[in-house]
């Protein structure tokens, strides 16, 4: 609320930052390990007197020089533009907080850049010894950038004490820090073995095409041993939060973190069954598929990596709406549109509801929701009644825990309720369970169910979780009749029931018939 | 809408006193204006060059621009590079102002990165081509610097808005906000010409210099030193003309800054002009004269003082529109020494290796002949 908000419609923001930093961090992965496997191939070519080695590193020095200074320093570069216009609050942050570590991380890939382009241009034109020298500086300094970078990746995740204590050196070396970097310096040489591989399978067959296969399928080997353990440290220090969301709490970063290890093991089974047992078998289209298993690889951990700082954007520092931790308290006092610089109102009323409310949308929700698109709101409160979308809000971050608290105040709340439910206005009459009645009036069973499905099942299921059987147990009709009265007092976090009297009476008549009934198979509705 | 709304500074106090961030983030910005101004005017004249000689025949013509434009991709990873600091430095002092301004016109400044890579990877491909009189590698290289001359178009409009938050709201609360590049200043176009004109000056400069260091072949070696060195001279001609429409039409009060109100500032802008005088002087005494070598350095040093000045005078005019609306120097800091020095160690000892690795490929004496 602090800055103009960018409103990218479909897409979101989020998935524009995505776009640009998911090639990006796969190609400067790719770029570092590049340049350690370049300096260690000509190495062992030299030391072991292997000529087809130097060769093999001199031609593939131009793809790994182009990738970096081109496609990894433009991209890099983008990120920085994309975030800025995206999150201009959590960059500044880490800016103010970082702004030497980032000079210390240009100052590696200056070495970088210009150690590339020199052991590219000094092939033929400076001894072995120097550019043995010159290839170790590219690979030192391209890792020290990762080493460098790493640190304020990381901090967003887990800032650690900093939160209290603020600090450079507090920050940087958080406590994901360490296993954040042996995981990446793995994926890096992982993902240059990959590239060596298809450049290798592009060799003639024969013993060159064999020895290069295999070889480059060792590079592998680092990530297949150490990637597991390092995996391990970095889950143990994640908050709880973001734990409990890859072990099942947030379905898709389960399926994310499936997905990771999944295609992991393919690609290591791949490197050791085929590559490295039967080099001769790699074939280019097979080592251009799995090349693109690792940029798929990349892309879900990522994105899951990301999804699991959720609701932060700086880990109980700032939410992803930009709002600082510290802040929430007075907000819900104060109000958003009271502190927002750019909006058009300044206070919700009834009479400017519709209005207020969208403004609360962008200053609250927008930076992670879209309307139509990309975690579209209007799906997602498709059938919802405004009462409950008021009632979803108050209790967001419980009832959601990848999601931040609502930060407006009372009126706030219920402009922003009225305003989302507007999104669907035909949709309102299917979902309430006085269009039921007409249809169902004839079986109170029936009418009470459908009431269950309008008021109760967005967050009950009959027999899955947080199952309405098992707390309805032994209720007679008419205790589940009291209890429909006092929702609110039974749970803080239920709405109160506001249906008609005869659906309540529906209801509670259907609640008492299943909470005497025995489970039935497959009933987690 | 006149009313300036400017976003709070950040709740983190900044690592190093503002004047310090501003030595360095002006001291890079300097490296990055020199191989900027090559790479945008480098690639106008070698452009030019190519499309002449092709049509008049002019065989000189199409190599000179082959050889200014094998410079390019080094130029553009250079001035990449060397562009990340002085951007750097900028967000930390001045976010308030530079990401809203980004915000308000936030699609054509996202649109930089891919305009970027076309225009990179288009000068690679003018650079790497063996005939420059190809028209292919014309229409290739046409396209890279247009895509040059559209960033500098946006870099302009950006740095311009940054420095009037007065027009924030407005745009903000127009539909275009967030489409449009900023253009509605008179400070504008004679602002973004200006940095046009100088860059194509740097251009000239770079077509001397190729001649110059030419050995073998004398014809070639004196048209480009002709070609370039009437380039630069013309470029500079109208470079000082643009630079006093940019004068005029800045806000009254900032231009008399320059017209006797401030005595540094008046003093930098009336040496600035005399140097930029005195190098058109020597370049065309180098041109047409025979002691090219000596007065192209001298004239090219007069060129890097004008600039090193001209970065002095652009964060004056910064300072003067922004006024008491946002004072850099008062915001909260809380030096972080160590990690200060230890970025300053490091940037010289990696200027120190990269001088080195660049000293052993060069002169082709590397740690086997010491």
């Amino acid at each position: 609320m602090n800055y103009p908000f960018w409103d990218v419609p479909l897409l979101g923001g989020g998935l524009v930052i995505a776009l640009i930093a998911i090639p990006h961090v796969f190609v400067s992965h790719f770029a570092i390990g590049g340049g350690i496997f370049l300096a260690w191939t000509e190495r062992i070519g030299i030391r072991k007197g292997k000529p087809e080695y130097i060769a093999f590193a001199k031609r593939n020095t131009l793809f790994f020089v182009l990738m970096t200074l081109v496609f990894g320093a433009v991209t890099g570069v983008g990120i920085w533009f994309s975030i800025g216009l995206v999150h201009p609050d959590a960059t500044s942050a880490l800016i103010h907080n970082f702004v030497f570590g980032w000079a210390i991380e240009w100052v590696l890939f200056l070495v970088e850049i210009a150690a590339a382009l020199l052991y590219y241009y000094g092939w033929d034109r400076v001894d072995q010894k120097t550019h043995q020298f010159i290839g170790w500086a590219y690979a030192g300094a391209a890792w020290g950038s990762l080493v460098v970078i790493n640190g304020i990746l990381a901090f967003m995740l887990t800032p650690g004490r900093w939160v209290e204590t603020g600090g450079f050196w507090t920050g940087f070396f958080n406590p994901s820090y360490f296993p954040s970097v042996l995981i990446r310096t793995c994926v890096c040489l992982a993902l240059a073995g990959l590239y060596a591989l298809l450049m290798a399978s592009r060799e003639p067959a024969g013993e060159t095409h064999d020895k290069l296969v295999r070889y480059a399928s060792t590079w592998l080997l680092p990530a297949f041993i150490g990637l597991p353990i390092f995996a391990a440290w970095f889950v143990f220090t994640l908050p709880s939060l973001a734990q409990d969301m890859f072990m099942g709490r947030a379905a898709v970063l389960t399926i994310f973190a499936a997905l990771s290890l999944g295609i992991s093991a393919i690609i290591f089974a791949f490197a050791y069954l085929i590559a490295y047992r039967n080099p001769h078998s790699v074939s280019t289209p097979v080592a251009l598929l799995f090349l693109v298993l690792g940029l798929a690889v990349t892309g879900v951990t990522e994105f899951g990596r990301e999804a699991a700082r959720k609701p932060y954007i700086i880990y109980d520092y700032m939410y992803s709406n930009a709002v600082l931790k510290r802040d929430v308290a007075r907000l819900q006092q104060e109000g958003v549109l009271r502190n927002a610089k750019w909006a058009l109102v300044s206070k919700a009323t009834p009479q400017n509801a519709l209005i207020a409310g969208r403004e609360i949308f962008t200053l609250a929700c927008a930076h992670c929701h879209t309307v139509d698109g990309y975690n579209g709101v209007r799906l997602l409160v498709k059938g919802w009644p405004e009462p409950f979308i008021e009632h979803q809000l108050t209790y967001l971050d419980q009832l959601k825990g990848f999601m931040p608290p609502f930060v407006g105040n009372p009126e706030e709340r219920r402009a922003l309720a009225k305003w989302l439910a507007s999104l669907n206005p035909s949709a309102l009459p299917a979902r309430t369970s006085a269009a039921a009645t007409d249809s169902l009036s004839a079986d109170p069973l029936a009418l009470g169910e459908a009431a269950y499905s309008a008021h109760c099942a967005n967050c009950h299921t009959i027999d899955g979780r947080n199952a309405i059987r098992r707390h309805v147990k032994g209720w007679t009709q008419s205790v589940a009749y009291e209890r429909l009265g006092r929702l609110e007092s039974l749970r803080g976090y239920m709405p109160p029931y506001e249906g008609p009297e005869p659906e309540r009476q529906a209801l509670a008549a259907w609640l008492a018939s299943i909470g005497n009934d025995a489970p039935t198979a497959g009933g987690a509705r | 809408m006149n009313e300036a709304i400017i976003p709070s500074i950040d709740p983190i106090a900044l690592p190093a006193p503002v004047w310090l961030m501003q030595f360095l983030s002006g001291l890079t910005f300097i490296f990055h204006v020199i191989p900027m101004n090559v790479v945008l005017g480098g690639g106008v004249v070698a452009l030019v060059l190519a499309v002449r000689g092709t049509r008049g025949s002019q065989d000189l013509y199409v190599r000179l621009a082959g050889r200014m434009a094998s410079v390019l991709p080094v130029a553009i990873a250079m001035t990449i590079t060397l562009g990340v600091p002085p951007l750097l430095f900028l967000q930390a002092m001045y976010g308030p102002l530079f990401y809203t301004s980004s915000v308000l016109m936030a699609w054509p400044w996202l649109s930089v990165i891919a305009i970027l890579l076309v225009g990179y990877y288009g000068h690679y491909y003018f650079s790497l081509s063996k005939d420059s009189a190809n028209p292919r590698t014309l229409i290739v290289g046409a396209v890279a610097v247009v895509a040059f001359l559209v960033i500098a178009f946006l870099y302009v409009s950006n740095m311009t808005l940054m420095v009037m938050p007065e027009r924030f709201l407005g745009i903000q609360r127009s539909w275009t906000s967030g489409f449009l590049p900023f253009t509605g200043d008179s400070i504008f176009a004679p602002r973004f010409l200006h940095f046009i004109t100088g860059a194509v000056s740097v251009g000239g400069l770079l077509a001397v210099f190729v001649g110059l260091l030419e050995r073998s072949d004398a014809e070639f070696k004196a048209v480009a030193v002709r070609a370039g060195g009437f380039t630069f001279v013309g470029a500079t001609i109208v470079q000082i003309a643009t630079g006093i429409w940019f004068l005029l039409a800045l806000r009254p009060r900032v231009m008399m800054l320059f017209m006797g109100q401030d005595h540094v500032a008046t003093a930098l802008f009336g040496v600035a002009v005399l140097l930029a005088l005195v190098a058109v002087a020597l370049i065309l005494v180098a041109v047409i004269g025979k002691k090219r070598p000596w007065m192209t350095i001298a004239g090219t040093a007069c060129i890097g003082l004008t600039i090193i000045i001209m970065t002095v005078m652009r964060s004056i005019v910064r300072e003067a529109y922004l006024g008491t609306r946002f004072v850099v120097a008062e915001q909260p800091v809380n030096p972080a020494w160590d990690v200060v020095v230890l970025f300053l160690v490091l940037l010289v000892a990696g200027a120190a290796l990269v001088g080195w690795m660049i000293h052993a490929v060069v002169t082709r004496r590397g740690l086997a002949a010491s």
